[in-house]
């Protein structure tokens, strides 16, 4: 630290010291308020100007201080508008979307219920078209599902499954559905729109539910579907 | 800062009733005139309740002072104003100021500060002002600014003025 720096800042810790005495001797020096006050009485305008201005003072602060108020409240109101719209239309969004598939769905699929009591019903053997023979047997659960084909290629899938409660979904959108009989017992028919597509015949019997899906005409779907033993 | 609640009006009630006078005597000291001292004070009025916050105890003679320096500034700014085409200045002779340290090597501290406080009584009151606000108030530059009524470049500029002159003076009665 230099010379200079040094006595600069003596020079100011020496002032630090004298102001204040300086400032107390300065008021002193002043007449007394009690003299003053005799001598330099305000006059009645004046006081009548310094009330209204403390008056006006605080009228302007709470003015003031209710319009921040009011500001920052309806700052708020708009947040939680913007965020309450913002989640009500996700929440319909995601409503929308949900129902619009499950829609779409079912517009795809037709629903057969099935309502009943489980039975220890045996499953049965189909009676195929000559040329058909059983070339695959699958079983998942309850469910066994038999592939029958002929020289031609075309396919029979036969599946049979006990219910005591069950839905089975069938795509509709290139069938039209109608209601048929099975050996007395209702069944529902799928017929397809084109030949790539394969008919479909759901009928339930004594606790269990068939469904054939070959591409064969309808009347011989029926035919295989009452050459099962009753 | 303002009249923020009932406390606050009852201070600046309080600050009126008790310094109106004195108020009054200031401006009216520099101004010698009884309708224009008045129109001071109200303007020093509204700088000190500008400045409320600042005041913490009322009958004390630092608020006295504090209230003397904003009356008396006005009634300076007041002056100034009516006496635009003489173009006084409050700065005259500060050119030739040097900053020269003035000598107070030899001395005991207290008459160092006995000297100094002789000095800064008897500087103009727009310097001792400025120098009782930063060291006795403790005010920053900024705060000096809003008090005083001028941009917080000038309260820097006048505050450096001050020492300046203060040590000058000092110099001066070395002399």
């Amino acid at each position: 630290m230099t010379d200079d720096r040094k006595k600069e800042i003596l020079f100011d810790t020496l002032i630090k010291l004298s102001v204040s005495e300086a400032l107390e001797k300065e008021i002193s020096s002043l007449p007394s308020i009690e003299g003053l006050n005799q001598e330099y009485e305000p006059s009645q305008a004046l006081d009548k100007r310094i009330n209204s201005i403390i008056s006006k003072g605080c009228r302007r602060f709470k003015i003031k201080w209710f319009s921040k108020k009011l500001r920052k409240i309806a700052a708020f109101i708009c947040i939680l508008f913007t965020m309450s719209s913002v989640v009500l239309l996700s929440v319909c969004a995601t409503r929308n979307a949900i129902l619009n598939a499950v829609i779409q769905l079912q517009k795809k699929y037709a629903e057969a219920k099935f309502v009943g009591s489980a039975t220890s019903a045996t499953y049965q053997q189909l009676i195929c078209p000559k040329d058909f023979v059983k070339v695959q047997v699958k079983k998942f659960g309850n469910t066994v599902i038999v592939t029958y084909s002929n020289k031609d290629g075309k396919e029979i899938l036969f599946s049979q499954w006990g219910y005591n409660k069950g839905v089975s979904l069938v795509d509709n959108e290139n069938t039209n559905y109608m209601e048929t009989e099975i050996s007395g017992e209702k069944a529902h028919l799928f017929k397809a729109q084109t030949e790539e597509d394969s008919n479909t015949l759901i009928w339930q019997s004594k606790g269990i539910v068939f469904e054939l899906t070959p591409k064969i005409s309808s009347d011989e779907l029926k035919l295989i579907g009452e050459s099962l033993k009753k | 800062m303002a009249i923020e609640n009932d406390d606050d009006r009852e201070k600046a009630a309080e600050l009126y009733r008790l310094y109106s006078s004195t108020m009054l005597y200031i401006a009216k000291s520099i101004l010698h005139d009884h309708y224009l001292a008045e129109d001071a004070v109200i303007q020093a009025f509204i700088r000190i309740i500008d400045n409320l916050n600042k005041i913490k105890t009322i009958n004390c003679y630092q608020t006295r002072g504090f209230v003397v320096i904003i009356v008396r500034n006005i009634a300076f700014d007041f002056l100034r104003h009516q006496n635009r085409s003489k173009t006084v200045s409050i700065d005259d002779n500060l050119d030739y100021l040097s900053d020269e340290e003035p000598v107070l090597d030899n001395i005991t501290t207290k008459e160092a500060c006995s000297r100094i406080t002789d000095a800064i009584t008897k500087l103009n009151k727009n310097y001792s002002d400025i120098l009782y606000l930063k060291m006795e108030f403790e005010y920053s530059n900024k705060e000096i600014s809003k008090i005083l009524g001028i941009s917080e470049e000038n309260a820097k500029m006048r505050l450096s003025r001050a020492r300046r002159a203060l040590k000058q003076k000092l110099l001066k009665e070395e002399g």
